[in-house]
C-alpha cells in the first residue's frame, strides 16, 4: 500500500473508505517494525481505540458528511493538552498528567475527523534542540540512529518521517519545529505569532510559543494550517486574520503554476558556524533556484549576531515565570503536606520533578529577572528584539522571503552536544529570528548529505503564509527530493 | 553586576536565586552548575556590546486588536474535572500545606 503523504490519505479513503482500516493496519506494522529503535511515542494508543474512532469516520465517510482530514492519523507532541490523554511534556513533574479538556488545535483536527495516534517525545517543556532532554528516553533520528533527531519536537517529527504517522502537530518557541523536520527530512511550519491559537499549549515562553505542523510535503503542512489557523476567543493573543484563499490552494498554485520571487540571503546566517558541507549544499540548492527564475541577493546584517542572546534571554525569563506554576498540589508528582510547610513541600517537589536543562533556565531566568540585573539583561535584550524585528520587518519590505540553511550542521551524534549548553544552543542560531521578530518560517527538505537529510529555511513577512507557501511549494517542486523515506522504512513503504 | 565573573560570587546568587526560584540544589549538582552558568552568562554578555539607549524594548509582537470577549458567565470545567488530577482533597477542596 502506497500511501505518502496525508493527501494521498485523503484521497483514497474518500475512493474507497475500506481503505482506511489498511492505513490503520498497515500504521501499526511500521510502529511494531520501527518503534523500538526510534523511540517516537510517550503515549501510543491501542489499536483498537484508534479502530473505534475510524469506524465512526468510516460511516461519516459513507454518508459523505466526513470532514477535511477524515482517517488521518496524526501524532501531537506531548505538550499540547489532549482530552483524557496523558499529557507529560516529557517532564516527571507531570508525568501522570491527564488533561480535562483539549487544546484548540486538537479540538479543530478532531472537528475535521482526523484521529489522534498518539503523545510525542520531546525534550522537557521543551527546553532543547536533541530531544535528549526528554526526562524519559531519547528519540533517535530514521536516518541514523545514533544521531539525535533534533529538538523538541522531536517525536513528532519521527513518528512523521518514519511513517509512524502521517502528520504531526509540534510547538516551535525558537526552532522546535524546525529543527527536527530539517533533521529528519520532513516539512516544517511555525506560522505568524497568533495565527494559531495556542489554548491548551502548556507554555514555555507565551510570546515565542507556537504551534504548527510537521508533514512531508509542503502542501500537507499547508493543509494542516487550513485546519488549525483561527482567532479564538480562548487566546487573546490570536489574530483575525483572512485570506483570500486556502493555504492548500496557494501551496497549489506554487508547485503547479511557479512563481517569479525575490529572495534575499543574510550573510551572517551562512558564514559563520556553519559547516563546510552545510554551507556548500547550501550554495548548489541557490544555484538550482537561480536557475528556476528566483532572483536571490546577498546582504549582511550585524544585528543578526545578538539575535541568540536575546533569545535565550527572553526565553529563560518567561520559562521561570510559567513554570512557577508547578508546585504538585493540583496536578502532577505529589508529596505528603502533612505537616510540613509550603516552602519545604514545594521546592522538594520542583526539584524531584525538573530535571537539569529545566531547572538551569528557571534559575538563569530568575537570575535575569531579578532587581538589579533586569535592566542589565532582560531589557536589554528586549530591546534587541525590537532591533532585530524591525531588521527583518524591513528586509522583507523589499524582498519576499529570506532564505537560509535551517541548521548549520547535519543531525550530531547522541550525546555529542548535550554537554556543553553553549554547543546546544549554538545550533537554533538560524531559527530564532523567526520567533524573536513573530514572523513565519518553513523548513522544507533540500538535499540530503552524506545520507542524511538537510533543510532549506524560507521566512516571510508576518501574515505572509501566503507567500511563504506558494514559494516553498515552488521550490519543492524543483528540487523533487520530498516526501523523503528513509532506508529505515523503505521496505515498509514501497 | 557579574562581568568580571568570579566562582564564589556566583555561587552566592545561585543560593539566593534558587531560593526565589523554589529549587534546592543538590551539593553534588553545585560545580556543573555554577561553572555552565558562569558560560551562559558571559554568552548573554555580548549584547553590551551593542548601544541600545534610545530602542523601545519589544515584549510581545504587537497586536492592532487583542482577541478579547464579553465578561459573561460560561460553562468551563465541571468540579470533579477541575479537581481529577488532584492527589489530596477533602469535599471539593484541594489540602495543601500549611502557608502562615
Amino acid at each position: 500500500m502506497r500511501i505518502l503523504t496525508l493527501l494521498d490519505v485523503i484521497e483514497s479513503v474518500r475512493d474507497k473508505p475500506k481503505t482506511l482500516f489498511d492505513y490503520i493496519e498497515h500504521t501499526y506494522d511500521i510502529i511494531s517494525n520501527v518503534e523500538d529503535k526510534v523511540r517516537a511515542y510517550i503515549t501510543l494508543r491501542d489499536k483498537e481505540h484508534v479502530l473505534k474512532d475510524a469506524k465512526r469516520v468510516y460511516d461519516r465517510l459513507i454518508r459523505g458528511s466526513a470532514g477535511k482530514l477524515a482517517g488521518t492519523l496524526i501524532a501531537i507532541k506531548d505538550n499540547i493538552s489532549t482530552k483524557g490523554l496523558r499529557t507529560t511534556c516529557a517532564s516527571k513533574i507531570l508525568e501522570d498528567y491527564v488533561p480535562p479538556y483539549d487544546a484548540t488545535v486538537v479540538e479543530k483536527l478532531k472537528m475535521e475527523d482526523a484521529i489522534i495516534i498518539g503523545k510525542t517525545n520531546m525534550d522537557e517543556f521543551a527546553m532543547g534542540s536533541t530531544t535528549e532532554n526528554s526526562a524519559f528516553f531519547p528519540t533517535k533520528n530514521p536516518w541514523d540512529l545514533s544521531r539525535v533527531p533534533g529538538g523538541s519536537s522531536g517525536g513528532s517529527a519521527v513518528a512523521t518521517a518514519a511513517f509512524e504517522a502521517t502528520a504531526a502537530l509540534g510547538s516551535d518557541t525558537g526552532g522546535s519545529i524546525r529543527a527536527p523536520a530539517s533533521f529528519t527530512g520532513c516539512v516544517g511550519l511555525k506560522p505568524t505569532y497568533g495565527l494559531v491559537s495556542r489554548y491548551g499549549l502548556i507554555a514555555y515562553a507565551s510570546s515565542m510559543d507556537q504551534i504548527g505542523p510537521i508533514t512531508r510535503t509542503v502542501k500537507d503542512a499547508a493543509l494542516i494550517l487550513d485546519v488549525i489557523a483561527g482567532p479564538d476567543l480562548r487566546d487573546s493573543t490570536s489574530l483575525d486574520a483572512s485570506f483570500p484563499k486556502t493555504f492548500l490552494e496557494y501551496a497549489m498554485e506554487g508547485s503547479r503554476e511557479g512563481v517569479k520571487a525575490k529572495l534575499v540571503v543574510i550573510e551572517e546566517m551562512v558564514k559563520e558556524g556553519v559547516e563546510r558541507s552545510i554551507y556548500l549544499s547550501f550554495v548548489r540548492t541557490i544555484r538550482h533556484l537561480e536557475a528556476n527564475e528566483l532572483e536571490i541577493s546577498w546582504i549582511s546584517k550585524p544585528i543578526i549576531k545578538y539575535a541568540l542572546p536575546a533569545y535565550y534571554i527572553i526565553a529563560m525569563a518567561e520559562a521561570s515565570s510559567n513554570l512557577a506554576r508547578y508546585d504538585g498540589l493540583r496536578y502532577g508528582l505529589h508529596l505528603d503536606v502533612e505537616g510540613r510547610s509550603w516552602y519545604e513541600v514545594f521546592a522538594e517537589v520542583r526539584s524531584l520533578g525538573f530535571g537539569k536543562e529545566v531547572k538551569r533556565r528557571i534559575l538563569l531566568g530568575t537570575y535575569v529577572l531579578s532587581a538589579g540585573y533586569y535592566q542589565a539583561y532582560y531589557l536589554r535584550a528586549s530591546k534587541v528584539r525590537r532591533l532585530i524585528r524591525d531588521a527583518l520587518v524591513n528586509l522583507l519590505k523589499t524582498y519576499d522571503c529570506i532564505i537560509s540553511p535551517t541548521m548549520p550542521v547535519l543531525p550530531p551524534r547522541l550525546g555529542e552536544r548535550i554537554v556543553d549548553p553553549l554547543k546546544l544552543y549554538a545550533i537554533d542560531v538560524n531559527t530564532v529570528l523567526a520567533n524573536l521578530a513573530g514572523i513565519p518560517a518553513i523548513s522544507i527538505p533540500s538535499d540530503l548529505v552524506d545520507g542524511l537529510p538537510v533543510g532549506l529555511q524560507l521566512m516571510s513577512n508576518e501574515l505572509r503564509e501566503d507567500l511563504l507557501l506558494k514559494i516553498s511549494s515552488y521550490i519543492e517542486s524543483i528540487l523533487k527530493i520530498t516526501p523523503l523515506i528513509p532506508p529505515l522504512v523503505r521496505s515498509y513503504v514501497i | 553586576m557579574i562581568v568580571s565573573i568570579n566562582m564564589e560570587e556566583v555561587k552566592k546568587w545561585i543560593k539566593r536565586i534558587s531560593k526565589l526560584a523554589l529549587i534546592n540544589i543538590e551539593e553534588r549538582e553545585e560545580e556543573e552548575l555554577t561553572k555552565d552558568v558562569i558560560k551562559i552568562i558571559n554568552f548573554f554578555n555580548k549584547l553590551r556590546e551593542l548601544n541600545v539607549d534610545n530602542v523601545e524594548p519589544l515584549f510581545m509582537t504587537p497586536r492592532e486588536k487583542p482577541i478579547i470577549r464579553e465578561d459573561e458567565v460560561r460553562r468551563g470545567l465541571t468540579e470533579e474535572e477541575a479537581l481529577m488530577n488532584v492527589k489530596e482533597k477533602i469535599e471539593g477542596y484541594i489540602k495543601g500545606p500549611k502557608t502562615v
